[in-house]
């Protein structure tokens, strides 16, 4: 773990606690809905405010920082990395917002099915999340490329999500409506992952000076 | 450079200046003194030889006084002046006395003049120079006359400055020499008050040199031996608090449990093996790294930021996505009394205690759940038979049916809870005999037969080695029946069961394979748990009371064997059941 810069410690450290509530909001919206537990749904409304709250304090650190006289070279990657990484993380927040919204829903009816993919795709996000600010700490590009190498399973889990659900709509059109919240839990999920995969690709831009974005995981593969 | 050293300075002008002040008064306390005696020498001198003059003098007349005056001046090698009472100069061995004025004021006359004899040393407007002047009264005749002489002043000066020069260089070898030893003393003086100085400096660090320490007999060598004992007990004592800070590190490094300490600025001071490990990182944590970068968890560091601002201890459970949602019971503490506070916490693994009773708690839940349902079934047919459903002759027998089979339902269940409970004490009925496990396969397959049969799934045996184990031969056929009986029962139309005994060193291996729905990956730890249904809606529907598995898993145990499984989401699942293998000799 290299040290940062001092004056960019506080970015650094605010952005890690931003992704840490990140990462709870996401865990906790999907607990919410498989473990049917609205306590945990109402956990991730009150910490939205907090999530938006730091966005725009790390927006202002971060645009101080780059007016100032150490804006350059590779600090100056870690602050465009920085404000990226900021959105990311602001986007997944209100992503983990959306599926609470629909657990919500969801877990006043009778379930459509056992959930099993749902979870399993939510653990492979949830792990993306982590391995992209774990390596945005560690500085770790061979995580950064785990992470960027995990985004077709997620798709895939989608993809068989998908085609079940609508099986299910088409069985029985009761189910139509939950059918189609779990089809939007899995595509907040998806973009979740992909959010991550943003974060993955800033990261190896910020150790490498390596674009890697639209390439796909076989050209981040390439050293 | 000594000069350099304000110490140095101080000691040397304090050594120094007093003598030089000193032999600067005895310079100038010689010098008066000498000049006063000189200027006595010269006025008696002069005093005598006026009074010789002034006996010769009275002999001499008037007319030949001037005359007299030359000669006594050149015999005197003075010059000789003659004046009368009024102050008029009547003879003059030096000049005319016709060329002075009244001489009546001069401070030597006038003390003449009165009666005294007058000395004074001044310069003489008559022969330019400084004059010793000796006046005295003398009667010529009468009296009222004063005879003066005068000898050159620089013979005093010569005779004063001569002293002077000899004590001033008498005394400046004196203050060279002084300066030389003060120099000396204080150098030596300063360098070894700089070796205390160093040695004192040089205290905390391990390796201290007393090698050049001033020593002596003075102030300074007993303060150097002070010194010298203070270090040996400051190492002593430093090498003691080592030990028992590495000893108490080691102790905390080999801790199960995590142990992480923090500053008020929440970097890392301590962080043991466990907790690097459990959060992923590779040990040594860098020092004073912020704790953010090891663990993000809100709840974690909401914790450690609650327990520095309240100052109290704080026992929390929690999940930490660092430690790939791991539970652990976390102790938080404030580190108390420092003067920079932190917090430490103290994390221990208690995974696999909240499986057990997150176990617990669905087991009571459960069952209860699956009591009640056949018992609501029950309740709800009694009460439309007894509401009038019984002379319903299309439904009474359907009704009573619906019953019955909810009975038997309580029925296996209780008594698959007996099985259970009987398994888990430990209280098994006899002794553990050698069992057959060929026979006991083909016992079971022979009762999941039909029911088999029902569903479309064939039953199919593999090798069926010959061997045996010892243990309870209605457990052991008990767990199989449910292991093929689960394989039929979560399987499809045509599909197959396959069950296989082999030996492996020393080991009876029996293998149920099924080519059914199978289980997802994450539920695969838990379907051993009582209750515990990866699908609960078919597990109901196909009948099974939720406890096959777990009497399995149990009854196996009790045999000292165990059993594993492998699972495939839709392709089928894979039950290996490794018994201990009784030695038959064959």
């Amino acid at each position: 773990m290299d040290a940062v810069t001092p004056e960019f410690e506080p970015l650094q450290m605010r952005l890690l606690e931003m992704g840490g509530l990140v990462e709870a909001a996401i865990h906790a919206s999907v607990g919410a809905l498989t473990a049917r537990d609205e306590s945990q749904a109402q956990a991730v409304l009150r910490n939205e405010a907090r999530i938006n709250q730091l966005e725009v304090q790390i927006d202002r650190l971060a645009l101080d920082l780059l007016a100032g006289p150490q804006a350059k070279g590779e600090n100056l990657r870690f602050l465009t990395a920085a404000i990226k990484i900021n959105s990311d993380l602001e986007r997944m927040g209100d992503l983990a917002v959306n599926i609470v919204e629909r657990a919500l829903s969801l877990i006043r009816q009778p379930a459509v099915k056992p959930l099993i993919d749902i979870p399993q795709m939510a653990k492979l996000a949830e792990s993306m999340v982590r391995r992209s600010l774990d390596a945005f700490v560690r500085r770790d590009p061979e995580m950064a490329h785990s992470v960027l190498l995990s985004d077709d399973a997620v798709d895939d889990l989608r993809d068989g999500i998908y085609k079940e659900l609508v099986q299910f709509m088409h069985d029985d059109p009761a189910t139509i409506s939950r059918a189609l919240d779990l089809i939007f839990v899995a595509r907040n999920l998806e973009r979740i992952a992909d959010h991550a995969t943003n974060i993955a690709e800033d990261v190896v831009f910020l150790i490498k000076g390596v674009d890697v974005r639209h390439h796909g995981a076989s050209g981040a593969d390439k050293k | 450079m000594p000069f350099r050293s304000p110490l140095f300075r101080r000691l040397l002008i304090s050594a120094f200046l007093p003598l030089a002040v000193a032999l600067a008064a005895l310079d100038f306390y010689l010098t008066q003194f000498v000049g006063k005696y000189e200027r006595g020498r010269i006025e008696q001198q002069l005093a005598s030889e006026a009074r010789i003059l002034a006996g010769e003098m009275s002999s001499v007349p008037s007319d030949s006084l001037r005359l007299w005056a030359a000669d006594a001046g050149r015999r005197a090698a003075a010059r000789i002046t003659f004046i009368d009472p009024k102050g008029t100069v009547l003879a003059d061995s030096a000049v005319l006395p016709e060329t002075l004025g009244n001489h009546a004021a001069r401070p030597e006359v006038s003390a003449a003049l009165s009666g005294k004899t007058g000395f004074a040393i001044r310069r003489s407007d008559t022969m330019d120079a400084e004059l010793s002047y000796f006046a005295m009264p003398v009667a010529y005749g009468r009296p009222g006359y004063v005879l003066r002489l005068a000898v050159p002043g620089h013979e005093l000066r010569t005779s004063v400055g001569e002293v002077w020069s000899r004590i001033l260089i008498a005394s400046g070898v004196a203050a060279l020499i002084a300066l030389a030893l003060a120099f000396v003393f204080t150098r030596s003086f300063t360098r070894r008050v700089r070796r205390l100085r160093a040695f004192a400096e040089s205290l905390p660090s391990q390796n201290i040199d007393t090698e050049f320490l001033p020593d002596g007999n003075d102030e300074l060598g007993a303060l150097a031996k002070s010194l010298k004992r203070m270090a040996a007990e400051m190492r002593d004592l430093v090498d003691r608090l080592s030990l028992e800070s590495n000893r108490r590190e080691a102790i905390l490094a080999s801790m199960a449990e995590g142990v992480l300490a923090v500053d008020a600025t929440m970097r890392v001071t301590f962080c043991n093996d466990s907790f690097a490990h459990a959060v992923g990182v590779e040990t040594p944590v860098p020092e004073r790294l912020p704790v953010l970068e090891l663990v993000r968890d809100p709840g974690f560091i909401d914790l450690l930021t609650r327990v520095m601002v309240t100052g109290e201890t704080v026992r929390e459970r929690m999940q930490l996505a660092a430690a790939d949602g791991r539970w652990f019971d976390v102790q938080c503490a404030p580190l108390a009394p420092t003067t920079r506070r932190g917090a430490i916490a103290i994390l221990h693994d208690v995974t696999d205690i909240e499986r057990l009773e997150r176990v617990r708690r669905d087991f009571v839940a459960n069952v209860s759940h699956e009591l009640r349902t056949p018992l609501t079934a029950i309740r709800g047919y009694a009460e439309t038979l007894l509401d009038g459903a019984i002379d319903d002759q299309e439904n009474n027998v359907k009704f009573l049916e619906k019953i019955r089979a909810n009975a038997i339902r309580l029925n296996n269940i209780a008594s698959d809870l007996l099985v259970l409970s009987e398994l888990e004490s430990g209280r098994l009925a006899g002794d553990p005999e050698p069992v057959d496990v060929r026979e006991a396969v083909e016992a079971a397959m022979r009762t999941a037969e039909s029911e088999a049969r029902v569903l479309g799934v064939t039953l199919h045996t593999g090798e069926l080695a010959s061997a045996e184990v010892m243990g309870y031969r209605i457990r052991l056929e008990q767990a199989l029946l449910n292991l093929i009986s689960n394989g039929v029962k979560f399987n499809r139309p045509g599909g197959q069961v396959a069950v296989a005994v082999r030996r492996e060193s020393g080991n009876v291996i029996i293998t149920v394979e099924d080519t059914g729905i199978g289980i997802p990956s994450e539920d695969l730890p838990r379907i051993f748990e009582r209750f515990y249904r990866v699908d609960k809606t078919r597990s109901r529907e196909v009948g099974g009371t939720g406890l096959g598995l777990s009497i399995v898993k149990h009854a196996v145990e009790r045999m000292n064997g165990t059993v594993e499984v492998e699972s495939q989401l839709g392709k089928g699942s894979r039950f290996t059941v490794t018994l201990p293998a009784v030695e038959t000799g064959d």
